[in-house]
């Protein structure tokens, strides 16, 4: 196998390999390092490559394995995380002037696990600056591009965590997802990204953008990686109170058939709108499609509320990350990037009253939502249904942030899932749909996705 | 900037009038501690705050819920 094979190993094919000894951790880790050497400098995926510690690390797993010390299916697996995730001793920058030198002290909890379980970091990767989404233009490191065509956008916030795997550079990448910064760059860029049930993720040590709604998650190429993955990070930490009490079922386990899945379309956010991306459409239609194919019951239903839901959203986001950066915007607002300081500053005109009735919505708004999965044990929808624009058409990127149905899901708390449907046959660009689950049933997520996923392995094809 | 600001009421922004609205975002920014970015960053400064009562205008047919909840019978003025 020649480096280039290795670097289209996916993360369980890799892991079956290293635990037969049939694959160095030492020499796999060697073959993703060069590519990224050689692709980065194009696709400017990473913040920061960590190579002599990714090799220090890869040395010990493959002693451990050799020894007979193999710890699981992220043993010797690379993997990079989105710079707002500590790591102790290597900088956490959050793509921002104000953190540039900000070495991290400790591991956040879920690089606790990853250490434990032996995977091995290679990098901090790009996000749009504080995870504040709007693909950043003056902030001390260049925006991630799009593997599958520099021209057109990433989207955000975790865009280097969905370049750097969409580009074979890593197998696994850690992004967050608070109004939809993991599900918008996976679908962009052709990979598939979970944003998990708030809860099952400890958040401790990772840059906070609104408390409510942050949430860490797994973006990888296949759906089994992403489920492996999400085992080896989830579960109670003290250090998040969000996580405590929770049971760690296990959600890597498969089904042949979908035979009493019960699956909810809502339709309407893009089959009553007259401009929604037909090719968008499509793929959402063949997932479904396949799913009843498989056994599934599918039944639609309506999001009838979707703009206000995608409001308050971002009115909740607005309130809460001004709170965290309200000492920062008083002291130092020339620090701030142009896109990331205007969206911080809406907070600053929003009172406790708004906040309050704020909160009130919210409450309302979750329970219409959960009545969606009365009957249905998952959701299916688009996450966006706008054709990818390009980098230099603002005024069409703007727009996909308000014609999507990621934001709700944030807000609710429900797991949600966006994998590639195939590509669109005028730009090349990647397709979507988005699969969310009853609170705390990734399990069954991962069950229809990977069922869609092993009929149209579009994972398969490289960019 | 403050001496060239007329004053205004901090009143709800939502009612707050299209051409009172630089002012007012201004003014509300300097008495948030915010002065700095009021007068280095004045034209985001405003558009923060229209984009903020755009938000809370979208939404406020469905927010009264606070507001219309049953007050206590009991007041602090008896």
């Amino acid at each position: 196998m020649n480096d280039a094979d290795l670097c289209r190993l996916s993360l369980s094919e890799a892991s079956k390999l290293i635990q037969g000894q049939d694959l160095s951790p030492v020499r796999y880790t060697q073959a993703l390092l060069d590519r990224i050497a050689r692709e980065d400098g194009q696709l400017h995926a990473f913040i920061r490559v960590t190579a002599d510690t990714a090799m220090d690390e890869a040395l010990a797993a493959e002693q451990d394995i050799r020894a007979g010390r193999w710890r699981g299916p992220l043993h010797g697996i690379p993997y990079a995380l989105k710079d707002i995730i500590d790591y102790a001793g290597v900088p956490t920058t959050a793509q921002s002037r104000l953190l540039e030198k900000n070495v991290a002290q400790d591991d956040a909890g879920v690089v606790r696990k990853l250490k434990e379980q032996g995977a091995i970091l290679l990098g901090k990767l790009g996000t749009d600056e504080f995870a504040c989404g709007g693909h950043p233009i003056d902030c001390p490191w260049p925006a991630p591009r799009n593997p599958w065509n520099p021209e057109y956008v990433t989207a955000g916030s975790s865009s280097g965590s969905a370049v750097a795997v969409a580009a074979r550079m890593v197998p696994l990448a850690l992004g967050t997802d608070t109004n939809g910064s993991i599900r918008n760059p996976a679908a962009r860029c052709g990979i598939v990204g979970i944003k998990p049930t708030y809860g099952r993720v400890s958040r401790h040590g990772v840059i906070p953008l609104a408390p409510t709604m942050d949430h860490v998650g797994p973006m990888t190429r296949t759906v089994q990686d992403n489920a492996l993955a999400l085992q080896a990070i989830m579960g109670s930490d003290p250090a998040d109170p969000a996580t405590m009490n929770r049971a760690e079922p296990d959600v890597t386990g498969y089904a042949a058939d979908l035979r009493g899945l019960r699956v909810a379309v809502a339709r309407n956010v893009y089959m009553e709108d007259p401009a929604a991306d037909a090719e968008q459409v499509a793929g959402i239609e063949e997932l479904v499609r396949v799913l009843a194919d498989g056994g599934a019951v599918v039944h639609e239903v309506r999001i009838a509320g979707l703009r206000k839901y995608n409001l308050l959203s971002r009115l909740l986001l607005s309130i809460e990350a001004y709170a965290i950066h309200e000492p920062w915007l008083r002291s130092d607002p020339q620090a701030y990037g142009t896109r990331c300081r205007e969206r911080l500053l809406q907070g600053a005109f929003l009172t406790a009253a708004d906040h309050a009735r704020a909160q009130e919505l919210r409450r309302q708004y979750t329970a219409e939502l959960c009545s969606l999965f009365s009957g249905a044990d998952l959701l299916v929808t688009a996450s966006g249904y706008d054709a990818t624009p390009k980098v230099s058409d603002r005024e069409a990127f703007l727009k996909t942030y308000e014609r999507q149905v990621r934001m709700p899901f944030n807000m609710t708390g429900h797991p949600a899932l966006v994998l590639p449907t195939g590509f669109s046959a005028r730009t090349g660009m990647p397709l979507a749909a988005q699969i969310v689950g009853r609170h705390f049933d990734e399990a069954t997520v991962y069950r229809a996705a990977g069922f869609y996923e092993r009929l149209n392995p579009w994972h398969e094809t490289c960019p | 900037m403050s001496n060239t600001v007329p004053p205004h009421a901090h009143g709800p922004l939502v009612a707050v009038p299209e051409d009172s609205l630089p002012a007012w975002a201004i003014q509300v920014a300097c008495g948030a501690g915010l002065g700095k970015a009021a007068r280095e960053y004045p034209e985001q400064v405003v558009r923060a705050a229209a984009s903020a009562r755009d938000t809370l205008k979208a939404l406020q047919d469905d927010m009264p819920g606070t507001a219309r909840a049953a007050r206590p019978t009991w007041s602090l003025s008896k």
